[in-house]
Protein backbone atom coordinates (compact mmCIF):
# COMPACT_ATOMS: atom_id res chain seq x y z
CA UNK A 1 0.00 0.00 0.00
CA UNK A 2 1.41 3.33 -0.62
CA UNK A 3 1.92 5.56 2.20
CA UNK A 4 3.66 9.31 2.44
CA UNK A 5 7.11 10.13 4.21
CA UNK A 6 8.00 13.49 4.70
CA UNK A 7 11.54 13.58 5.09
CA UNK A 8 13.33 16.38 7.09
CA UNK A 9 11.26 19.40 5.17
CA UNK A 10 12.73 22.82 5.42
CA UNK A 11 11.02 25.37 3.08
CA UNK A 12 12.58 29.04 3.45
CA UNK A 13 11.01 32.42 1.61
CA UNK A 14 12.97 35.63 1.34
CA UNK A 15 10.83 38.05 2.92
CA UNK A 16 11.75 42.30 3.11
CA UNK A 17 14.96 41.24 2.90
CA UNK A 18 15.15 38.76 5.58
CA UNK A 19 14.18 34.79 5.77
CA UNK A 20 11.22 32.99 7.01
CA UNK A 21 11.19 29.17 7.60
CA UNK A 22 7.28 28.24 7.76
CA UNK A 23 8.87 24.83 7.84
CA UNK A 24 12.62 23.85 9.48
CA UNK A 25 13.61 20.23 9.11
CA UNK A 26 10.09 18.53 9.68
CA UNK A 27 9.43 15.11 9.33
CA UNK A 28 6.60 11.97 9.51
CA UNK A 29 4.95 9.53 7.61
CA UNK A 30 1.19 8.74 7.09
CA UNK A 31 -0.04 5.43 6.57
CA UNK A 32 -2.66 4.46 4.20
CA UNK A 33 -6.24 4.88 5.63
CA UNK A 34 -4.60 7.59 8.02
CA UNK A 35 -5.99 10.64 8.67
CA UNK A 36 -3.68 13.34 9.91
CA UNK A 37 -4.37 16.64 11.38
CA UNK A 38 -2.38 19.65 11.12
CA UNK A 39 -2.71 22.00 13.81
CA UNK A 40 -1.63 25.39 14.56
CA UNK A 41 -2.10 28.94 14.14
CA UNK A 42 -1.59 31.26 11.23
CA UNK A 43 1.86 31.69 10.16
CA UNK A 44 2.64 27.90 11.73
CA UNK A 45 3.42 26.71 8.32
CA UNK A 46 0.02 24.44 7.62
CA UNK A 47 -0.73 25.83 4.57
CA UNK A 48 2.85 25.69 3.50
CA UNK A 49 3.34 22.12 4.41
CA UNK A 50 0.03 21.31 2.38
CA UNK A 51 2.04 23.24 -0.88
CA UNK A 52 4.44 21.32 -0.76
CA UNK A 53 2.52 17.70 -0.07
CA UNK A 54 -0.13 18.95 -2.91
CA UNK A 55 3.23 19.62 -5.69
CA UNK A 56 2.39 22.89 -5.53
CA UNK A 57 5.47 24.69 -3.84
CA UNK A 58 8.90 23.12 -4.18
CA UNK A 59 11.14 23.30 -0.59
CA UNK A 60 14.07 24.48 0.02
CA UNK A 61 15.21 20.81 1.12
CA UNK A 62 14.20 17.95 2.54
CA UNK A 63 12.06 15.41 0.66
CA UNK A 64 8.29 13.77 0.04
CA UNK A 65 7.95 10.53 -0.87
CA UNK A 66 4.25 9.48 -1.81
CA UNK A 67 4.84 5.55 -2.36
CA UNK A 68 8.19 4.84 -5.11
CA UNK A 69 7.17 8.44 -6.33
CA UNK A 70 10.04 10.99 -4.76
CA UNK A 71 7.32 13.97 -4.99
CA UNK A 72 10.14 16.85 -4.73
CA UNK A 73 12.04 15.75 -7.24
CA UNK A 74 9.43 15.59 -10.01
CA UNK A 75 9.39 18.94 -12.34
CA UNK A 76 7.28 19.82 -15.57
CA UNK A 77 4.62 17.70 -16.77
CA UNK A 78 5.94 14.63 -14.21
CA UNK A 79 4.39 17.12 -11.48
CA UNK A 80 0.97 18.12 -13.22
CA UNK A 81 0.71 14.24 -14.10
CA UNK A 82 1.24 14.26 -10.01
CA UNK A 83 -1.28 16.52 -9.29
CA UNK A 84 -3.99 15.01 -11.50
CA UNK A 85 -3.73 12.05 -10.50
CA UNK A 86 -2.33 11.46 -7.06
CA UNK A 87 -3.34 14.28 -5.30
CA UNK A 88 -6.60 15.40 -4.37
CA UNK A 89 -7.41 19.37 -2.78
CA UNK A 90 -9.82 21.04 -0.79
CA UNK A 91 -9.00 24.27 -0.37
CA UNK A 92 -10.72 26.66 2.61
CA UNK A 93 -12.92 28.85 0.40
CA UNK A 94 -14.22 26.10 -1.94
CA UNK A 95 -12.96 27.75 -5.01
CA UNK A 96 -15.85 26.48 -7.38
CA UNK A 97 -16.38 28.07 -10.52
CA UNK A 98 -19.66 29.95 -9.95
CA UNK A 99 -20.82 30.27 -13.09
CA UNK A 100 -21.11 26.39 -13.46
CA UNK A 101 -23.03 24.28 -11.90
CA UNK A 102 -22.10 21.60 -9.01
CA UNK A 103 -21.98 18.60 -11.96
CA UNK A 104 -19.88 20.94 -13.92
CA UNK A 105 -17.64 22.20 -11.37
CA UNK A 106 -16.70 18.44 -10.50
CA UNK A 107 -16.14 17.51 -13.90
CA UNK A 108 -14.27 20.61 -15.04
CA UNK A 109 -10.59 19.39 -14.11
CA UNK A 110 -11.77 16.08 -15.81
CA UNK A 111 -12.72 17.34 -19.31
CA UNK A 112 -10.05 19.98 -19.18
CA UNK A 113 -7.34 16.78 -18.62
CA UNK A 114 -8.89 15.39 -21.46
CA UNK A 115 -11.59 13.10 -20.41
CA UNK A 116 -15.20 12.82 -22.87
CA UNK A 117 -17.63 15.20 -21.90
CA UNK A 118 -19.35 12.24 -21.40
CA UNK A 119 -16.94 10.54 -19.31
CA UNK A 120 -16.51 13.30 -17.41
CA UNK A 121 -20.19 14.21 -16.53
CA UNK A 122 -20.96 10.51 -16.06
CA UNK A 123 -17.79 10.72 -13.59
CA UNK A 124 -19.02 13.81 -11.51
CA UNK A 125 -22.81 12.43 -11.02
CA UNK A 126 -20.50 9.55 -9.43
CA UNK A 127 -19.22 11.75 -7.18
CA UNK A 128 -21.60 13.63 -6.20
CA UNK A 129 -23.99 10.63 -5.65
CA UNK A 130 -20.76 9.80 -3.06
CA UNK A 131 -20.78 12.75 -1.33
CA UNK A 132 -24.75 12.93 -1.46
CA UNK A 133 -25.39 15.78 -3.04
CA UNK A 134 -26.95 14.11 -6.44
CA UNK A 135 -30.57 15.99 -5.97
CA UNK A 136 -27.83 19.45 -5.96
CA UNK A 137 -26.05 18.56 -9.20
CA UNK A 138 -28.00 21.10 -11.17
CA UNK A 139 -27.50 24.16 -8.77
CA UNK A 140 -24.64 26.84 -9.05
CA UNK A 141 -22.51 27.15 -6.35
CA UNK A 142 -24.71 30.54 -4.75
CA UNK A 143 -28.07 28.33 -4.71
CA UNK A 144 -25.69 25.95 -2.27
CA UNK A 145 -25.37 26.39 1.15
CA UNK A 146 -21.13 26.43 3.00
CA UNK A 147 -21.63 22.71 3.69
CA UNK A 148 -22.83 21.84 -0.02
CA UNK A 149 -20.59 23.66 -1.50
CA UNK A 150 -17.44 21.90 0.56
CA UNK A 151 -18.94 18.56 -0.38
CA UNK A 152 -18.68 19.45 -4.17
CA UNK A 153 -15.30 20.71 -3.76
CA UNK A 154 -14.66 17.53 -2.00
CA UNK A 155 -15.80 16.01 -4.98
CA UNK A 156 -13.79 17.71 -7.31
CA UNK A 157 -10.79 16.97 -5.08
CA UNK A 158 -11.81 13.20 -5.80
CA UNK A 159 -12.16 13.02 -9.28
CA UNK A 160 -9.14 11.30 -10.47
CA UNK A 161 -9.59 8.52 -6.88
CA UNK A 162 -6.55 10.16 -5.67
CA UNK A 163 -5.13 8.14 -3.09
CA UNK A 164 -3.87 11.34 -1.54
CA UNK A 165 -6.56 14.16 -0.29
CA UNK A 166 -5.24 17.59 1.05
CA UNK A 167 -7.66 19.66 2.58
CA UNK A 168 -7.19 23.32 3.88
CA UNK A 169 -8.97 24.26 6.52
CA UNK A 170 -11.86 21.98 5.14
CA UNK A 171 -14.52 23.69 8.19
CA UNK A 172 -13.31 26.92 8.51
CA UNK A 173 -16.26 28.82 7.00
CA UNK A 174 -18.96 26.18 8.08
CA UNK A 175 -21.67 26.54 10.95
CA UNK A 176 -21.17 23.56 13.45
CA UNK A 177 -24.29 21.49 11.34
CA UNK A 178 -22.42 21.82 7.88
CA UNK A 179 -18.61 20.62 9.87
CA UNK A 180 -20.58 17.76 11.02
CA UNK A 181 -21.79 16.58 7.30
CA UNK A 182 -17.95 17.39 6.38
CA UNK A 183 -16.11 15.02 9.35
CA UNK A 184 -18.32 12.58 8.56
CA UNK A 185 -17.73 12.18 4.71
CA UNK A 186 -13.96 12.55 4.99
CA UNK A 187 -13.77 9.80 7.95
CA UNK A 188 -15.53 7.67 5.07
CA UNK A 189 -13.08 8.53 2.73
CA UNK A 190 -10.70 7.97 5.09
CA UNK A 191 -12.14 4.32 5.53
CA UNK A 192 -12.00 3.63 2.08
CA UNK A 193 -8.03 3.50 2.48
CA UNK A 194 -7.35 7.05 1.27
CA UNK A 195 -4.66 9.02 3.68
CA UNK A 196 -6.37 12.32 4.24
CA UNK A 197 -4.17 15.53 5.88
CA UNK A 198 -6.31 18.43 7.02
CA UNK A 199 -4.75 21.65 8.63
CA UNK A 200 -7.37 23.12 10.69
CA UNK A 201 -6.81 25.80 13.98
CA UNK A 202 -9.74 24.08 15.78
CA UNK A 203 -8.89 21.79 18.16
CA UNK A 204 -12.96 20.46 17.84
CA UNK A 205 -11.22 18.48 14.74
CA UNK A 206 -9.05 16.87 16.36
CA UNK A 207 -10.78 13.61 17.71
CA UNK A 208 -11.90 12.54 14.17
CA UNK A 209 -7.88 12.59 13.37
CA UNK A 210 -5.99 9.44 13.66
CA UNK A 211 -2.62 11.45 14.49
CA UNK A 212 -2.19 15.24 15.10
CA UNK A 213 1.09 16.93 13.82
CA UNK A 214 1.78 20.23 16.00
CA UNK A 215 2.57 22.51 13.71
CA UNK A 216 3.77 24.88 16.55
CA UNK A 217 5.20 24.69 19.80
CA UNK A 218 2.56 23.44 22.84
CA UNK A 219 3.68 25.93 25.20
CA UNK A 220 1.31 24.85 27.42
CA UNK A 221 3.30 21.74 28.15
CA UNK A 222 6.14 23.54 28.98
CA UNK A 223 7.23 25.04 32.21
CA UNK A 224 10.66 25.91 32.30
CA UNK A 225 11.42 27.35 35.72
CA UNK A 226 12.64 30.95 36.23
CA UNK A 227 16.86 30.70 35.80
CA UNK A 228 19.51 33.20 35.44
CA UNK A 229 21.81 33.29 32.39
CA UNK A 230 24.94 34.97 31.64
CA UNK A 231 26.82 35.74 28.65
CA UNK A 232 29.76 37.03 27.33
CA UNK A 233 30.30 39.75 24.80
CA UNK A 234 29.33 38.95 21.29
CA UNK A 235 27.61 35.77 22.65
CA UNK A 236 24.01 34.87 20.57
CA UNK A 237 21.21 34.45 23.70
CA UNK A 238 19.05 33.22 20.60
CA UNK A 239 18.78 33.06 16.65
CA UNK A 240 15.86 34.49 14.59
CA UNK A 241 13.88 31.38 13.86
CA UNK A 242 14.48 29.48 17.15
CA UNK A 243 11.07 28.01 18.86
CA UNK A 244 10.13 31.06 21.21
CA UNK A 245 9.88 29.29 24.60
CA UNK A 246 11.34 32.03 27.43
CA UNK A 247 11.07 35.76 28.12
CA UNK A 248 14.63 37.51 29.13
CA UNK A 249 14.47 40.39 31.37
CA UNK A 250 17.95 42.21 31.16
CA UNK A 251 19.65 42.46 35.02
CA UNK A 252 23.34 43.49 33.73
CA UNK A 253 25.17 44.83 30.45
CA UNK A 254 23.59 45.08 27.06
CA UNK A 255 21.42 43.10 24.54
CA UNK A 256 21.15 43.85 21.22
CA UNK A 257 18.12 43.31 19.08
CA UNK A 258 19.49 42.27 15.24
CA UNK A 259 17.48 40.79 12.32
CA UNK A 260 19.57 38.89 9.91
CA UNK A 261 19.10 39.13 6.74
CA UNK A 262 18.80 36.78 3.65
CA UNK A 263 22.32 37.88 2.52
CA UNK A 264 23.59 37.54 5.85
CA UNK A 265 23.96 40.59 7.27
CA UNK A 266 22.66 41.96 10.32
CA UNK A 267 20.07 44.76 10.86
CA UNK A 268 20.13 46.83 14.39
CA UNK A 269 16.41 47.19 15.79
CA UNK A 270 16.92 47.83 19.26
CA UNK A 271 19.55 47.81 22.29
CA UNK A 272 17.98 46.67 25.78
CA UNK A 273 19.61 47.54 29.02
CA UNK A 274 19.09 46.44 32.63
CA UNK A 275 15.12 46.64 33.86
CA UNK A 276 13.78 45.76 30.23
CA UNK A 277 12.48 42.77 28.72
CA UNK A 278 12.61 41.31 25.40
CA UNK A 279 11.45 37.65 23.53
CA UNK A 280 7.85 38.50 25.39
CA UNK A 281 5.11 38.26 22.02
CA UNK A 282 6.82 35.25 20.37
CA UNK A 283 6.47 33.62 23.47
CA UNK A 284 2.75 34.59 24.54
CA UNK A 285 1.68 34.17 20.41
CA UNK A 286 3.81 30.71 19.54
CA UNK A 287 5.80 32.08 16.82
CA UNK A 288 9.37 31.61 16.23
CA UNK A 289 11.88 34.00 16.93
CA UNK A 290 11.35 37.33 14.94
CA UNK A 291 15.10 38.61 15.37
CA UNK A 292 18.29 37.56 17.36
CA UNK A 293 19.01 38.49 20.81
CA UNK A 294 23.15 38.98 21.19
CA UNK A 295 24.98 40.30 23.98
CA UNK A 296 26.44 43.58 23.69
CA UNK A 297 28.61 43.17 26.65
CA UNK A 298 28.77 40.99 29.77
CA UNK A 299 25.10 40.57 29.95
CA UNK A 300 23.11 38.68 32.80
CA UNK A 301 19.45 37.67 32.26
CA UNK A 302 16.62 36.72 33.88
CA UNK A 303 14.61 33.59 32.13
CA UNK A 304 11.12 32.98 32.55
CA UNK A 305 8.44 30.98 31.27
CA UNK A 306 5.68 33.21 29.73
CA UNK A 307 3.29 31.95 32.52
CA UNK A 308 5.37 33.56 35.25
CA UNK A 309 6.35 36.36 32.94
CA UNK A 310 2.81 37.68 32.97
CA UNK A 311 2.01 36.31 37.00
CA UNK A 312 5.38 38.33 38.11
CA UNK A 313 6.79 40.95 35.87
CA UNK A 314 4.35 42.06 33.26
CA UNK A 315 2.38 43.97 36.05
CA UNK A 316 5.37 45.00 37.84
CA UNK A 317 7.33 45.89 35.58
CA UNK A 318 8.11 49.74 35.13
CA UNK A 319 6.69 50.87 31.16
CA UNK A 320 8.86 49.86 28.56
CA UNK A 321 8.77 51.32 25.24
CA UNK A 322 6.12 49.31 23.10
CA UNK A 323 8.16 50.03 19.75
CA UNK A 324 11.49 48.27 22.03
CA UNK A 325 8.96 45.05 22.85
CA UNK A 326 7.30 44.60 19.79
CA UNK A 327 10.52 44.55 17.55
CA UNK A 328 12.24 42.11 20.14
CA UNK A 329 9.60 39.81 20.10
CA UNK B 1 -6.65 51.79 -86.59
CA UNK B 2 -7.24 48.02 -86.27
CA UNK B 3 -9.24 46.03 -84.21
CA UNK B 4 -12.57 44.37 -84.46
CA UNK B 5 -15.03 46.80 -83.79
CA UNK B 6 -14.57 50.36 -83.73
CA UNK B 7 -17.10 53.24 -83.35
CA UNK B 8 -17.05 56.91 -82.00
CA UNK B 9 -18.49 58.42 -78.81
CA UNK B 10 -19.28 61.29 -76.91
CA UNK B 11 -18.18 61.61 -73.29
CA UNK B 12 -18.71 65.10 -71.30
CA UNK B 13 -20.13 66.14 -68.05
CA UNK B 14 -23.94 67.42 -68.34
CA UNK B 15 -26.41 67.56 -65.92
CA UNK B 16 -29.77 66.01 -65.59
CA UNK B 17 -33.04 68.09 -64.69
CA UNK B 18 -36.14 66.06 -63.84
CA UNK B 19 -39.09 67.09 -61.18
CA UNK B 20 -37.16 70.63 -61.20
CA UNK B 21 -34.13 68.93 -59.49
CA UNK B 22 -30.50 69.02 -60.99
CA UNK B 23 -27.91 66.81 -60.78
CA UNK B 24 -24.52 66.53 -62.49
CA UNK B 25 -24.43 63.42 -64.50
CA UNK B 26 -21.57 61.59 -67.00
CA UNK B 27 -23.23 61.91 -70.78
CA UNK B 28 -22.36 59.44 -72.97
CA UNK B 29 -23.55 59.52 -76.98
CA UNK B 30 -23.28 56.50 -78.46
CA UNK B 31 -24.34 55.02 -82.11
CA UNK B 32 -26.65 52.84 -81.50
CA UNK B 33 -26.60 49.60 -81.37
CA UNK B 34 -22.24 49.93 -81.14
CA UNK B 35 -19.70 50.35 -78.60
CA UNK B 36 -20.71 52.38 -76.14
CA UNK B 37 -24.31 51.51 -75.71
CA UNK B 38 -25.58 49.90 -72.42
CA UNK B 39 -26.93 46.82 -70.84
CA UNK B 40 -29.71 47.96 -69.78
CA UNK B 41 -31.85 46.39 -66.60
CA UNK B 42 -34.85 47.77 -67.94
CA UNK B 43 -36.24 49.01 -71.22
CA UNK B 44 -34.06 49.47 -74.17
CA UNK B 45 -31.04 51.68 -75.43
CA UNK B 46 -31.34 54.92 -76.78
CA UNK B 47 -32.18 54.18 -80.84
CA UNK B 48 -33.39 57.63 -81.70
CA UNK B 49 -32.93 61.04 -81.20
CA UNK B 50 -34.55 62.07 -77.97
CA UNK B 51 -34.68 59.19 -76.27
CA UNK B 52 -32.17 58.39 -73.41
CA UNK B 53 -31.15 55.64 -70.59
CA UNK B 54 -30.52 56.88 -66.97
CA UNK B 55 -28.28 55.19 -64.34
CA UNK B 56 -30.99 53.21 -61.75
CA UNK B 57 -29.74 55.68 -58.91
CA UNK B 58 -31.41 58.58 -60.81
CA UNK B 59 -34.75 57.36 -59.35
CA UNK B 60 -36.17 57.90 -62.77
CA UNK B 61 -38.49 55.51 -64.28
CA UNK B 62 -38.77 54.20 -67.99
CA UNK B 63 -41.15 56.74 -69.97
CA UNK B 64 -40.35 59.63 -67.71
CA UNK B 65 -39.13 62.86 -69.41
CA UNK B 66 -36.18 64.51 -68.40
CA UNK B 67 -33.93 67.47 -69.37
CA UNK B 68 -30.13 66.78 -70.26
CA UNK B 69 -28.51 70.24 -70.85
CA UNK B 70 -31.24 71.59 -71.95
CA UNK B 71 -32.64 68.96 -74.05
CA UNK B 72 -35.60 67.21 -73.71
CA UNK B 73 -35.62 63.44 -73.39
CA UNK B 74 -37.69 60.20 -72.84
CA UNK B 75 -36.55 57.34 -70.48
CA UNK B 76 -36.55 54.22 -72.74
CA UNK B 77 -34.13 52.50 -70.25
CA UNK B 78 -32.48 52.36 -67.19
CA UNK B 79 -28.82 50.99 -66.47
CA UNK B 80 -27.18 49.17 -63.70
CA UNK B 81 -23.85 50.04 -61.55
CA UNK B 82 -23.09 52.87 -64.16
CA UNK B 83 -21.83 55.38 -61.81
CA UNK B 84 -18.84 57.48 -61.73
CA UNK B 85 -16.70 59.34 -59.41
CA UNK B 86 -18.15 57.47 -56.29
CA UNK B 87 -22.09 58.37 -57.68
CA UNK B 88 -22.24 60.46 -60.53
CA UNK B 89 -24.87 58.17 -62.81
CA UNK B 90 -24.24 58.07 -66.29
CA UNK B 91 -27.17 59.00 -68.62
CA UNK B 92 -26.92 57.71 -72.70
CA UNK B 93 -28.53 59.07 -75.24
CA UNK B 94 -27.53 58.69 -79.33
CA UNK B 95 -24.56 60.19 -80.49
CA UNK B 96 -25.97 62.57 -82.66
CA UNK B 97 -27.87 64.06 -79.63
CA UNK B 98 -24.76 63.95 -77.51
CA UNK B 99 -22.94 65.74 -80.38
CA UNK B 100 -25.71 68.35 -80.85
CA UNK B 101 -25.63 68.93 -76.87
CA UNK B 102 -22.10 69.28 -76.52
CA UNK B 103 -20.95 70.41 -79.08
CA UNK B 104 -23.24 71.78 -81.32
CA UNK B 105 -21.96 69.93 -84.52
CA UNK B 106 -21.81 66.49 -85.61
CA UNK B 107 -18.45 67.04 -87.13
CA UNK B 108 -16.63 65.95 -83.57
CA UNK B 109 -16.66 63.26 -81.39
CA UNK B 110 -14.77 62.97 -78.14
CA UNK B 111 -13.55 59.04 -78.32
CA UNK B 112 -13.19 55.92 -80.46
CA UNK B 113 -13.97 53.35 -78.63
CA UNK B 114 -12.17 50.26 -80.40
CA UNK B 115 -12.95 46.42 -79.63
CA UNK B 116 -9.84 44.71 -80.10
CA UNK B 117 -6.15 45.47 -80.31
CA UNK B 118 -5.09 49.18 -81.91
CA UNK B 119 -2.57 48.71 -84.51
CA UNK B 120 -2.38 52.00 -85.52
CA UNK B 121 -3.32 55.46 -85.05
CA UNK B 122 -4.47 58.40 -86.77
CA UNK B 123 -1.87 61.41 -86.20
CA UNK B 124 -2.96 63.15 -82.99
CA UNK B 125 -4.76 60.17 -81.12
CA UNK B 126 -3.77 58.11 -78.08
CA UNK B 127 -4.76 54.91 -77.28
CA UNK B 128 -5.85 54.51 -73.79
CA UNK B 129 -6.62 50.17 -72.63
CA UNK B 130 -9.99 50.16 -70.54
CA UNK B 131 -7.90 49.04 -67.53
CA UNK B 132 -5.86 52.26 -67.73
CA UNK B 133 -9.13 54.22 -68.31
CA UNK B 134 -10.64 52.42 -64.86
CA UNK B 135 -7.38 53.35 -63.20
CA UNK B 136 -7.94 56.93 -64.32
CA UNK B 137 -11.41 57.11 -63.15
CA UNK B 138 -10.44 56.12 -59.74
CA UNK B 139 -8.03 58.49 -59.07
CA UNK B 140 -9.84 61.70 -57.97
CA UNK B 141 -11.39 59.09 -55.35
CA UNK B 142 -7.73 57.93 -54.22
CA UNK B 143 -8.38 60.54 -50.75
CA UNK B 144 -11.66 58.51 -49.97
CA UNK B 145 -10.29 55.03 -50.48
CA UNK B 146 -7.55 55.94 -48.64
CA UNK B 147 -9.78 57.58 -45.83
CA UNK B 148 -11.47 54.39 -45.97
CA UNK B 149 -9.03 52.09 -45.74
CA UNK B 150 -8.08 54.22 -42.59
CA UNK B 151 -11.04 53.62 -40.74
CA UNK B 152 -11.15 50.10 -41.77
CA UNK B 153 -7.72 49.98 -39.89
CA UNK B 154 -9.03 51.78 -37.36
CA UNK B 155 -12.04 49.49 -36.87
CA UNK B 156 -9.85 46.33 -36.63
CA UNK B 157 -7.50 48.08 -34.03
CA UNK B 158 -11.02 48.92 -32.36
CA UNK B 159 -12.18 45.28 -32.56
CA UNK B 160 -8.40 43.98 -31.75
CA UNK B 161 -8.76 46.34 -28.03
CA UNK B 162 -12.04 45.19 -27.36
CA UNK B 163 -11.34 41.22 -27.68
CA UNK B 164 -8.04 41.75 -25.72
CA UNK B 165 -9.37 43.89 -23.28
CA UNK B 166 -12.41 41.09 -22.98
CA UNK B 167 -9.97 38.35 -23.29
CA UNK B 168 -7.66 39.87 -20.50
CA UNK B 169 -10.29 41.02 -18.14
CA UNK B 170 -11.53 37.40 -18.44
CA UNK B 171 -8.38 36.06 -17.31
CA UNK B 172 -7.73 38.83 -14.94
CA UNK B 173 -11.29 37.91 -12.79
CA UNK B 174 -10.67 34.18 -12.83
CA UNK B 175 -7.38 33.61 -12.11
CA UNK B 176 -7.85 31.61 -8.88
CA UNK B 177 -10.29 29.89 -10.86
CA UNK B 178 -7.11 29.08 -13.37
CA UNK B 179 -4.69 28.58 -10.41
CA UNK B 180 -7.68 25.94 -8.46
CA UNK B 181 -6.96 24.18 -12.17
CA UNK B 182 -3.62 24.41 -12.22
CA UNK B 183 -2.93 23.07 -8.68
CA UNK B 184 -5.31 20.09 -9.86
CA UNK B 185 -2.75 19.04 -12.41
CA UNK B 186 -4.65 20.98 -15.62
CA UNK B 187 -1.75 21.79 -17.97
CA UNK B 188 -0.85 25.64 -18.59
CA UNK B 189 -1.00 24.22 -22.05
CA UNK B 190 -4.79 23.45 -21.78
CA UNK B 191 -6.09 26.74 -19.95
CA UNK B 192 -4.52 29.07 -22.28
CA UNK B 193 -5.77 26.93 -25.22
CA UNK B 194 -9.39 27.10 -23.46
CA UNK B 195 -8.67 30.95 -22.98
CA UNK B 196 -7.67 31.41 -27.04
CA UNK B 197 -10.31 29.47 -28.09
CA UNK B 198 -12.77 31.90 -26.30
CA UNK B 199 -10.82 34.60 -27.91
CA UNK B 200 -11.39 33.05 -31.53
CA UNK B 201 -15.08 32.43 -30.92
CA UNK B 202 -15.54 36.22 -29.30
CA UNK B 203 -13.51 37.05 -33.07
CA UNK B 204 -14.90 34.71 -35.19
CA UNK B 205 -18.87 35.55 -33.39
CA UNK B 206 -18.03 39.01 -34.33
CA UNK B 207 -17.30 38.44 -38.03
CA UNK B 208 -21.03 36.21 -38.39
CA UNK B 209 -22.58 38.93 -36.62
CA UNK B 210 -21.22 41.42 -38.96
CA UNK B 211 -21.99 39.10 -42.05
CA UNK B 212 -25.70 39.45 -41.05
CA UNK B 213 -25.70 42.68 -40.28
CA UNK B 214 -24.48 43.80 -43.38
CA UNK B 215 -27.30 41.96 -45.38
CA UNK B 216 -29.24 44.39 -43.85
CA UNK B 217 -27.16 47.63 -43.96
CA UNK B 218 -25.50 47.46 -46.84
CA UNK B 219 -28.90 48.39 -48.99
CA UNK B 220 -29.45 51.49 -47.07
CA UNK B 221 -26.13 52.95 -47.69
CA UNK B 222 -26.10 55.87 -50.34
CA UNK B 223 -23.67 54.47 -52.33
CA UNK B 224 -23.53 50.91 -53.79
CA UNK B 225 -21.94 48.41 -51.48
CA UNK B 226 -20.15 45.37 -52.73
CA UNK B 227 -18.50 42.37 -50.58
CA UNK B 228 -16.39 40.27 -52.78
CA UNK B 229 -16.84 36.64 -51.84
CA UNK B 230 -13.32 36.15 -51.09
CA UNK B 231 -13.88 38.53 -47.98
CA UNK B 232 -15.72 35.88 -46.33
CA UNK B 233 -12.21 33.71 -46.24
CA UNK B 234 -10.42 36.20 -45.50
CA UNK B 235 -11.91 38.69 -42.30
CA UNK B 236 -12.60 35.27 -40.53
CA UNK B 237 -8.96 34.28 -41.30
CA UNK B 238 -7.38 37.89 -40.34
CA UNK B 239 -10.10 37.88 -37.12
CA UNK B 240 -8.33 34.84 -35.84
CA UNK B 241 -4.78 35.91 -35.89
CA UNK B 242 -6.29 39.42 -34.42
CA UNK B 243 -7.79 37.54 -31.66
CA UNK B 244 -4.81 35.68 -30.78
CA UNK B 245 -2.33 38.58 -30.67
CA UNK B 246 -4.91 40.80 -29.03
CA UNK B 247 -5.59 38.13 -26.44
CA UNK B 248 -1.60 36.80 -26.18
CA UNK B 249 -1.46 39.45 -22.57
CA UNK B 250 -4.40 37.25 -21.21
CA UNK B 251 -3.09 34.29 -22.09
CA UNK B 252 -0.09 35.31 -20.72
CA UNK B 253 -1.20 35.87 -17.82
CA UNK B 254 -2.86 33.07 -17.11
CA UNK B 255 0.26 30.98 -17.78
CA UNK B 256 1.84 33.45 -15.02
CA UNK B 257 -0.89 32.03 -12.34
CA UNK B 258 0.33 30.94 -9.32
CA UNK B 259 -1.86 27.34 -8.01
CA UNK B 260 -0.84 28.66 -4.71
CA UNK B 261 -3.37 31.19 -4.93
CA UNK B 262 -5.60 28.49 -5.00
CA UNK B 263 -5.07 28.29 -1.15
CA UNK B 264 -5.43 32.15 -0.59
CA UNK B 265 -7.64 33.13 1.90
CA UNK B 266 -5.97 30.40 4.10
CA UNK B 267 -4.24 31.27 7.03
CA UNK B 268 -1.92 28.76 8.03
Amino acid sequence: MTSLRVDKLVVEFIHNGYAVRPLDGLSFEVAPGELVALLGPSGSGKTTLLSCLGGILTPTSGAIHLGDTEVTKLSGRALEQYRRSQVGFVFQAFNLIPSLTARENVAMPLLLTGQSRAAALGRADELLAQVGLTDRASHRPSKLSGGQQQRVAVARGLGQNPQLLLADEPTANLDYIQVESIVRLLRELRDQGRMIIISTHDPRLLPIADRVIQMAPDHDQQETPTHQLSFAAGDRVFDQGDPSELIYTVEEGVVDIVRVMADGSDEPLNQLRPGQYFGELGAFLGFPRSASARAGSAVVLTAYSPRVFRERVLNNTPSVDAIQSDESG
Amino acid sequence: MGGEHASPAVIARSSLTQNGTAEAVILVGHVPGALGAPRTSEGRPAQSPGEIVLDESTGADVDDHVTVAGGSFTVVGLSRDTTLFAGIPFVFMTLVDAQQLVFQTDQVVSVVLVDGEVTSLPTGLVAVHSAAVAEDALKPLEGAVSSVDLVRALLWMVAAVVIGAVVYLSALERVRDFAVLKAMGVSNKNLVGSLALQAVLVALGAVARASLIQLVLAPGFPLKVTIPDRAFIQIPCFAVVMALVAGAAGMTRVARADPALAFAGAGG
